[in-house]
């Protein structure tokens, strides 16, 4: 007792500096290992002639002719443009359908937890998985979809084999793995509005619908403005879905930006060039998302 | 402007009953104050009457039509919330336009409607700003500019000074007066403080357990309380209450009998009549006075002094009339020490029962 009372009250230590970077190693490796390092690398390899599959040819740099290569093919360009098409078409059902549900989640009414807990469950599954499903469904032989519509006295369509058909049959089905999400975020958003601020909606007389879209939804813009933000994010690189379900056919017309960058990665091991592109993807959701920060701090400064 | 009745209301959540029974009429441009401690059933009425509390029983009706059954919407109220509402995403001049957008009033009409509000608000310099970061003053002021922006037939403020820092609240008080009388729109008011509603009420409708207790102007329920509650809860510092023993001879102070108490003869009859052993005496402490060197008599007793402090102008002082404790308010230049000759001014005197009825 008294020998621990004379002690000094702090134990002796290393000198705070060193304990700090005690602490602060074991990140720094990883971070070096699994980011930095190949992030430089990629950038290196983006200026050469190289291939993984020949380690023992020396690469060739050959400055920005990857980049040009790349952004001067029609064929990369076509493959920007079924992405984009893809996210429109994707974020479009995702944030119309959850938005909505969230505001009828937003009513008490009975089974209303139960049917909430279902709703989120696409969520969940494994994507390849969900892939495959809807592979089965979209099956214009004897898939559900087609004879679901068939019911209705409409023609069999060929859902997978036709680029514009696949692009809403993929897009239907990322959009039913990832409206939970957006169900989610948008009922806490929702949630989170003053009980105050409702019933003053109402004693100033504004319709349900006058309050949901001039209060309800613009108070919850800075939380539905992240969901968009991370669905877009997922959206654009959005690829075990297409490898299910279309495999990137017909040719190659299903193909998605990130698609096709793992194809000359992986396919055919053009890594110089391969590097290129997802430097350019990279830049280009950088761009996106600072876009989106931006409009968030604006939001926030004033919520 | 409209008047406003509220017929045998009542509501009941579960097994509680809120309000029980309530019964009032509002003239026309009053300032109407329910007054009461939480829970007394006071914001469910001005809920009942918004149109945001359905209630089990009873009618409302503005200027004679019944609106029991109309949603919010449709009852043209005003109303300003105990914690500020105003919406956080629109600038001052589109929370004010909120209600006449809501009905789809045109351009024109909104832009004169919101520079009138300005004017009488004086908020013309903040119209483009956003809320959050205005003093809670201003916000208060814009929430009310919000509620009369439409002329509604009944205005109704929940609380809304609460959440007003104390420096403010006195001058938010009288402005709030001031904006009441220009305006003119008959108006409901809740609070659970009886200084603020003493000072802004035409009348005040004290409550308690959904009852209404008293109601009347200010100077009524102050000068002529009708119960022990009505007598304690109003007015600062609080009534004085001191308990008496019924003897044969009079009335005499329960710890000290032979300190008598001038009682008129019908608060004595009244004991008698009843049965009573035990009645209480209710005075307000800025109505006892200090009589050092006087002779003890009838009301006129010696106290010992607890306590005293300076409150601004006024003395207060605690005095200890064997054990019972008397609250005095003096002049500040008082001679109050040790042993000190206390007066009841007998014409000032309340008596109660032990019910908390009034006897006289």
């Amino acid at each position: 007792m008294d020998e621990s009372r004379s002690r000094p009250k702090r134990p002796r230590t290393l000198p705070d500096p060193w304990l700090c970077a005690i602490f602060i190693a074991p990140t720094v490796l990883i971070l070096t290992l699994m980011v930095f390092y190949p992030f430089v690398s990629l950038i290196r390899y983006s200026s050469l002639d190289f291939s993984m599959l020949r380690p023992d040819v020396t690469p060739v740099s050959v400055g920005w002719s990857n980049y040009i290569d790349l952004l001067t093919d029609k064929d990369i360009w076509q493959r920007f443009v079924f992405t984009g098409k893809f996210v429109l078409a994707t974020l479009s059902i995702q944030f119309v359908v959850g938005i909505a549900a969230a505001h009828g989640f937003q009513r008490d009414f009975r089974g209303r937890d139960l049917l909430f807990t279902l709703a989120l469950m696409p969520m969940m599954f494994c994507p390849i998985v969900v892939g495959f499903l809807w592979q089965y469904m979209f099956n214009s032989e004897w898939g559900m979809v087609n004879w679901l519509i068939s019911l209705l006295g409409i023609a069999k369509i060929d859902w997978l084999g036709k680029s514009e058909n696949a692009l809403w049959a993929v897009a239907i089905a990322d959009a039913w793995t990832w409206t939970p999400f957006v169900i989610l975020l948008a009922t806490a958003a929702f949630r989170g509005i003053p009980t105050d601020i409702r019933e003053s909606a109402q004693v100033d007389g504004a319709s349900p619908a006058f309050t949901f879209f001039h209060v309800t939804l613009p108070m919850s813009l800075p939380i539905i403005t992240i969901a968009f933000l991370l669905r877009l994010i997922d959206a654009f690189k959005q690829f075990d879905l297409f490898v299910a379900m279309t495999g990137g056919g017909p040719g190659s017309e299903t193909e998605t930006a990130a698609y096709s960058l793992s194809k000359m990665a992986f396919g055919y091991f053009h890594t110089g060039q391969a590097s290129a592109f997802a430097i350019i993807l990279l830049v280009l959701i950088l761009g996106l998302s600072m876009v989106f920060v931006r409009y968030l701090t604006s939001l926030s400064n004033r919520i | 402007m409209a008047t406003v009745e509220i017929e045998n209301l009542k509501v009941l959540f579960g097994e509680v009953t809120a309000v029980d029974g309530f019964t009032m009429t509002l003239r026309h441009g009053e300032f109407v104050v329910f007054l009461g401690p939480s829970g007394c059933g006071k914001t469910t009425t001005l809920r009942c009457v918004a149109g945001l509390q359905s209630c089990t029983s009873g009618e409302i009706r503005f200027d004679g039509k019944p609106v029991t059954n109309l949603a919010p919407a449709q009852r043209n109220v005003g109303m300003v919330f105990q914690f500020v509402s105003l919406y956080p995403h629109l600038t001052v001049r589109q929370n004010i336009a909120f209600p006449l957008r809501a009905r789809g009033a045109r351009r024109a009409e909104i832009a004169k409607r919101i520079d009138r509000v300005a004017e009488v608000f004086r908020i013309g310099d903040i119209l483009g700003r956003y809320v959050v970061g205005l003093p809670p003053g201003a916000r208060q002021k814009v929430a009310l500019a919000r509620a009369v922006v439409r002329e509604p037939a009944v205005l109704l403020l929940d609380e809304p000074l609460s959440g007003v820092e104390e420096q403010y609240r006195e001058e938010m008080r009288w402005d709030l007066r001031h904006f009441q009388r220009e305006l003119g729109i008959t108006t409901v008011h809740v609070t659970h403080d009886q200084r603020e509603a003493m000072s802004l009420a035409d009348r005040v409708v004290l409550m308690r357990d959904g009852k209404i207790i008293q109601s009347g102007p200010p100077a009524a329920l102050f000068d002529n309380p009708t119960n022990r509650f009505a007598a304690s809860f109003i007015g600062s510092p609080s009534m004085n209450f001191l308990n008496l023993k019924v003897e044969a001879n009079g009335l005499g102070v329960a710890s000290d009998q032979t300190l008598r108490v001038s009682a008129p003869q019908e608060v004595i009859d009244r004991c008698r009549a009843q049965g009573l052993n035990e009645v209480m005496l209710g005075i307000r402490p800025h109505l006892v006075e200090l009589v050092n060197g006087a002779t003890v008599a009838k009301n006129v007793w010696p106290a010992q002094l607890i306590d005293a402090v300076l409150v601004g102008r006024d003395l207060q002082a605690e005095f200890s009339l064997d054990g019972q404790t008397i609250i005095a308010e003096l002049p500040f230049d008082a001679d109050v020490h040790g042993t000190t000759v206390l007066r009841l001014p007998p014409e000032r005197c309340f008596f109660f029962g032990p019910d908390g009825s009034r006897l006289g």
